[in-house]
């Protein structure tokens, strides 16, 4: 057995001093350095890679990049044997210890038990899963798992993908995708005219085409040769960002496009680039489409140009017994590189006398040229394909009469329909396309653009080298100079485009959308197939047609053409002219589907970039985290804060633990970390004016010293946010929000500031985290406060409720609010965070000899709920007023207007069977509802019924030594003593009555201590 | 992403800006003297074009400033920003003579602030 | 009585290339862009006029003081944290003068990270959709570095000071290492 059979003595751009060994389906092989997965396997010679999604056909590798349709493997890296599936084999580098295993086909792809599905095809053609498998509808899920297991899905990687990625925002006056010979022409322009450029390659060398044998000068240099000095000249320019290995994958809103980059930096798997750039120009090549024949999915059928490519690019001679089947003159190209490369070649030209610059060199060479011949049918026999030439008609709709046969036998039969420009990123941009007859595919209509887009190249059609070179020159100056940058170079810049001679007079080529076969299409063994990854063959798109799936859109969706991760990059353009020709018209006519985002598959590593584990989202702490962390503080997530749930001592679980914190703060003292709360300081001569207008309380009347509960609504009238309103000043004012709506609440009183009433004199400014806030509560808290060290004005007795005073605490200067959530004697001790820490630690040293207890957000949500004080967000949910939460109170009387005023009169919230806000008692005490369940009127209630009600908050009080709940109940206010039953999701129903939700000190005198 | 005009900051990325819905929404003078279906339609009913659309953007991660921007809601374009109370841009629709960039547009040494 | 020096970052060792700025003073001033009467008034306590363009930055005064203007009607003042109750003693007189005028502190809602050197416009592109190459030392800009918001003032050729709130400065401080670790 000869090692690597297929590769050359010499050529290629792989570094044969360094071999790497991989493995394929456990086979060892050997390759080189600069091999991708699929060159390494050609030159092992390597047939059948995989079977087909739906039919099991044995498949071998087709192409040689992004359209690759068949080659798709789960790859294991040496390293820790870490599996990737879905790699694309033509754009996977080889690594040393490569281990690549094929996704379908069991026990292997060459002997495969799903290839039986192949034998009923015929009862399953396009659509067959919209006709079958529909009764008995249980079954489905049963039919769903057959069906998964039959299709070749890879499995996903157990493993976390440890690999860092990152991304990077760039921004450019131009930016070219592509870095061909027009990619490279127009970044020389672009570059030279003074423009700030990038430009993206997908491959890890420049040149494109040039690269993959296109012969030819420019300038007087070897093709290839310019490329890589154009290239390291451009690398050199302090303006021009090259950058290798780069695929561009979408082009969205304003010129911003996203590419990936591999290997960007050691340490990185890949890099995602956002770049915004002035003007682009689209330069990404073209891509050869096959010949739609009879058998032509068989392994041993590759696209022609891929050939070529093999041989210049890698080395690579992928058979000794080539056919080159054509429409055009490009195959001749490539058929001259394989017959120079040491292969028998013969070449097919449907074209009936063709007589050009391609044809006389075949000729000279000795090659075999069969024209106006078609194959009419490719069956298989191991590694050989029998191929039936056959005379075709002058149109090739049919045989010719007479029908005149050869079978010859070859091991690959090469085949070119044609080039399709790559136009995927310039429709991305929302440039039209239309149809261009020369080349028989879809152009960029650049009279059509929405974004500063232009093609050039084989993209905008152009496929000779000095068109490709010409085309590129004249878009990048003309985006240097829409960018705004001055023309450097001498007048008459146009002339300056590097040159190359002028191609040889070509033949044009015959466009059909398919070869006649010995049957008709749909019949007999050979199919015509379209779409390789999804099965889809001519036939399929015939009968979408007849069903009634006419257009472009339906017939995809139909067939499923297009579908698979190559994104229909062989495909569509065949499927669209075979659906033209079926409905009779253009394909100009017929149009195209939409292409979209993303140009080649993209990992979730690359979307996600830095994203993750401690950078997933910020973790935000208060400046007293650091002793929270460090006492046992279990947290909760509040938004993007951490703020802890409960304190755990020794031998405590968080239930106990809220216990605890509870009695200490209605017996002793209590502290809570509450810095999270919004802050903000309005000021102004309008100050109080304007907060009248979005309280629904009098604010104006307050006094300076003074704070007032704060509700605001909605302009619907529904409950947005509540809060303490301070009074600091005659025009300065100090308010707080919950934690969830700090920004929202700021971001809603600058939207009337700004946009209804720009002359009223405020100004808001944020100060939520400028202050570190502990509240201190509980019947010792002033005890408490005096042994820390507090300015007397603060321990003081007259020190009233909703006061606010200014003084220091443990030498630290503070702002501190009499105001209660507990309904214990409370202090808010606002000071500036830097002070934070300082004076926690010391309220707790001074708390010490009272028990104090730091607690957190639980034990809080279990006080206030003892009181019957609601949390909005919590007990409201966004479609309840005031009048629903029994808060009526607060609605001023007096003010003339507030938002959300108007709307507390519609009739909606007038109505009887609104949800009003109530207490729970269960008949259980030992047992509290869980939130959230819904209460049924009837404890024997048959599913679906009418909900009377729902919990919205529920604990086990220590204070009342019982479970208690809140609830929103319909009619609430008038059913107390009413007996209700939670539906509980295991079937119990328990049964709870409707009280007074102030289930503690209803007078409240426990707050002044 | 979009690319939108700070009148004060110049052309920034999208994620830089919050989306508050259509523009040139006025509170009712008297909202006490709407009937409950004209309360109504300022509560709830916006045009939701297909097409030209003036909507009111905010620079959150920047000057914090509202302001409206003109934008076709089916081709994504964007005709200019004004700001709260400005005039509008023209609609002029075809190949853009040139994209923005995240640079200020002001380079110019211009005194006094502008609304 | 003890406040952290460099809190919230005092537990995050820097280097020349990327540090915590030592405690600044930090006070957001807010008047109308035609309050004559204010910005003269805080020009004669300054000792500099504040900058009239938003994005432009301004220095001078004694202690030296940096002024940015953030918005229409919103400046940004940095000074050494020892001035600070000076400095709103003294902007405070002049916002009593105009009719319309806010000054407030706001020294501890901000943390400021300094990025020096070479690598600094790499860091910050990988988080920050701004252009630094249209940005120049005195220039400043508000916007996201990833999930937090900013306000980056240039400082000099390769150096950068970037302002966030506090309990967002580890969550940046440890995005900009990520960001410079590949930056070699």
């Amino acid at each position: 057995m000869t090692i690597q059979p297929h590769r050359l003595a010499e050529g290629g751009l792989v570094n044969r001093e360094r071999p790497l060994s991989f493995s394929f389906n456990g086979a060892r092989m050997l390759g080189y350095e600069g091999d991708t997965v699929a060159s390494a396997l050609l030159a092992n010679g390597a047939r059948i890679v995989s079977r087909s999604f739906k039919y099991h056909r044995a498949r071998g590798i087709y192409g040689i990049g992004p359209e690759e349709p068949n080659a798709i493997f789960t790859v294991a890296d040496a390293v820790g044997g870490r599996r990737t599936p879905n790699m694309r084999a033509t754009l996977t580098p080889l690594a040393e210890g490569m281990q690549i295993f094929s996704q379908c086909g069991w026990p292997s792809p060459r002997f495969d038990i799903g290839a039986l599905a192949g034998t009923v095809s015929r009862m399953l053609p396009a659509g067959f899963y919209y006709k079958t498998f529909m009764r008995p509808a249980r079954l489905w899920m049963f039919y769903e798992k057959l069906i998964r297991r039959a299709a070749s899905f890879a499995r996903a990687p157990d493993e976390l993908d440890s690999d860092d990625y990152d991304h990077r925002y760039m921004h450019a006056d131009v930016a070219i995708v592509g870095g061909g010979p027009a990619g490279l022409a127009a970044a020389l322009a672009a570059a030279e005219s003074g423009a700030r450029v990038a430009v993206m390659e997908m491959r890890p060398h420049w040149g494109g085409d040039l690269t993959d044998g296109a012969n030819g000068e420019i300038e007087g240099k070897p093709a290839a040769e310019w490329a890589r000095a154009v290239a390291k000249k451009l690398s050199q320019t302090k303006n021009a960002e090259m950058l290798l290995q780069t695929t561009a994958q979408g082009y969205f809103d304003c010129n911003y496009l996203t590419a990936v980059q591999e290997s960007p930096a050691p340490g990185l798997r890949q890099r995602l680039l956002k770049i915004r750039a002035k003007e682009v120009v689209v330069c990404a090549g073209a891509i050869e489409r096959p010949l739609v024949f009879a058998g032509n999915d068989l392994p041993g059928v590759m696209s022609a140009s891929a050939v070529r490519a093999y041989i210049h690019r890698y080395g690579v001679l992928c058979g000794r017994r080539i056919l080159f089947l054509t429409n055009n003159d490009s195959a001749c190209e490539a058929a001259l590189a394989a017959a120079d490369a040491g292969a028998s070649v013969d070449v097919a030209d449907i074209r009936h006398h063709p007589e050009g610059h391609w044809q006389l060199r075949l000729q000279d060479r000795g090659v075999s040229y069969y024209s106006g011949c078609g194959v009419a049918g490719l069956l298989r026999t191991a590694n050989i394909l029998a191929a039936r030439l056959a005379k075709l008609a002058p149109d090739a709709s049919a045989l010719a009469a007479g029908g005149e046969f050869r079978e010859h036998a070859y091991d690959i039969v090469a085949v070119s329909g044609g080039w399709t420009p790559t136009v995927h990123l310039f429709s991305q941009s929302r440039g039209k396309l239309k149809w261009d007859s020369k080349c028989g595919a879809f152009v960029p209509d650049e009279s059509h653009c929405i974004n500063p887009c232009a093609a050039a190249g084989a993209a905008s059609g152009v496929f000779s080298l000095s068109g490709c070179l010409k085309s590129g020159w004249e878009a990048g100056l003309r985006a240097a100079q829409k960018a705004g940058c001055e023309n450097k170079t001498k007048t008459n810049a146009r002339d300056k485009a590097p040159k190359a001679a002028a191609p040889p007079a070509e033949y044009p080529p015959q466009f059909v959308p398919l070869l006649p076969a010995t049957h008709p299409v749909g019949r007999g063994p050979g199919k015509h197939f379209v779409d390789f990854m999804n099965d889809v063959t001519a036939a399929d798109i015939q009968l979408a047609e007849r069903e009634g799936y006419r257009s472009a859109e339906h017939m995809k969706r139909y067939t499923a053409a297009g579908f698979g991760t190559d994104q229909g990059k062989t495909g569509n353009i065949n499927a669209l002219v075979l659906l033209a020709q079926a409905r009779g018209i253009s394909p100009a006519e017929a149009g195209h589907t939409t292409y979209r985002p993303q140009y080649t598959p993209v990992s979730f590593g690359a979307v996600t970039g830095s994203d993750r584990r401690e950078l997933f989202s910020p973790e935000r702490g208060t400046p007293m985290h650091s002793w929270h962390l460090a006492h046992g503080a279990v947290f909760e997530d509040v938004g993007d804060w951490k703020r802890p749930y409960c304190f755990l001592r020794e031998g405590e679980d968080a239930a106990e633990a809220v216990r605890c914190e509870c009695i200490a703060a209605r017996s002793g003292a209590g502290i809570m970390d509450a810095t999270t709360l919004g802050k903000i300081d309005v000021q102004g001569p309008d100050a109080a004016a304007f907060l009248d207008i979005v309280y629904t309380n009098n604010i104006s009347s307050l006094q300076p010293g003074r704070a007032r509960y704060g509700m605001m609504l909605r302009e619907t009238g529904m409950i947005y946010d509540d809060g303490v309103c301070a009074r600091l000043g005659e025009n300065r004012f100090h308010i707080t929000t919950s934690t969830g709506h700090a920004a929202g609440v700021m971001n809603w009183l600058e939207e009337w500031l700004q946009t209804e009433w720009p002359n009223m004199r405020v100004f808001c400014t944020s100060v939520t985290e400028q202050w570190a806030v502990v509240a201190l509560a509980g019947p010792k808290a002033r005890e408490v406060l005096k042994k820390a060290g507090a300015s007397e004005n603060l321990t003081a007795e007259d020190f009233g409720f909703m006061h606010i005073r200014e003084g220091t605490v443990a030498g630290a200067p503070a702002r501190v609010f009499r105001v209660s959530f507990s309904g214990e004697l409370a202090l808010e001790i606002n000071v500036p965070a830097r002070y934070g820490l300082h004076i926690w630690r010391a309220l707790i040293a001074a708390g010490r000899e009272h028990n104090i207890r730091p607690y957190g957000t639980e034990t809080m949500r279990v006080l206030r709920a003892e009181k019957g004080y609601i949390i909005a967000g919590q007990d409201t949910d966004g479609t309840v007023t005031p009048a629903d939460m029994n808060l009526g109170w607060m609605i001023s009387k007096t003010k003339k207007d507030f938002i959300g005023k108007r709307s507390l009169s519609r009739p909606d919230m007038l109505r009887a069977g609104r949800f009003q806000f109530v207490g729970l008692l269960t008949a259980e005490k030992e047992k509290p509802l869980p939130e959230g369940a819904y209460l049924l009127r009837e404890k024997r209630a048959r599913l679906p019924a009418d909900a009377e009600g729902y919990v919205t908050s529920s604990y086990k009080s220590a204070t009342m030594e019982r479970a208690i709940a809140l609830a929103m109940v319909k009619d609430g206010f008038a059913r107390g003593g009413e007996t209700l039953y939670a539906a509980l999701p295991n079937g119990e129903r328990p049964a709870a009555t409707i009280a007074d939700p102030v289930f503690y000190d209803k007078e409240g005198a426990r707050r002044d201590g | 992403m979009l690319l939108i005009e700070c009148p004060h900051c110049g052309g920034r990325a999208q994620t830089e800006f919050a989306y508050f819905g259509e523009a040139h929404i006025v509170r009712p003078e008297e909202p006490g003297a709407l009937s409950d279906a004209e309360w109504a339609e300022y509560l709830f009913l916006r045009k939701n074009p297909k097409g030209v659309h003036c909507e009111r953007w905010m620079h959150a991660h920047g000057c914090r400033r509202f302001f409206n921007v003109m934008r076709d809601t089916v081709s994504g374009e964007i005709f200019g920003s004004y700001p709260i109370g400005g005039e509008k841009p023209k609609v002029a629709r075809g190949k853009k003579t040139t994209a923005k960039t995240e640079t200020k547009t002001a380079n110019a040494k211009t005194e006094g602030g502008r609304e | 009585m003890p406040a952290a020096a460099n809190f919230p970052l005092a537990n995050f060792a820097g280097t020349g290339e990327m540090h915590s700025a030592p405690a600044r003073a930090k006070i957001t001033l807010r008047a109308k862009a035609d309050d004559e009467v204010f910005l003269s008034r805080c020009e004669s306590e300054l000792g500099f006029a504040l900058p009239s363009v938003v994005g432009q930055s301004a220095e001078g005064g004694k202690p030296p003081a940096t002024a940015m203007r953030l918005g229409p009607d919103e400046w940004m003042l940095w000074s050494e944290d020892g001035a600070r109750e000076e400095w709103l003693r003294r902007l405070e007189k002049a916002a009593a003068e105009s009719e319309f005028a806010a000054v407030v502190d706001v020294s501890d809602y901000y943390a400021v990270i300094c990025l020096r050197g070479a690598r600094a416009r790499g860091i910050l592109s990988a988080g920050c959709p701004l252009d630094f190459s249209a940005m120049r030392p005195g220039k400043c800009a508000q916007s996201h570095y990833a999930q937090a918001a900013v306000l980056i003032l240039q400082c000099g050729e390769d150096a950068f000071d970037v302002q966030t709130r506090i309990s967002f400065a580890p969550y940046l401080w440890r995005y900009f290492q990520t960001a410079a670790a590949p930056l070699l």
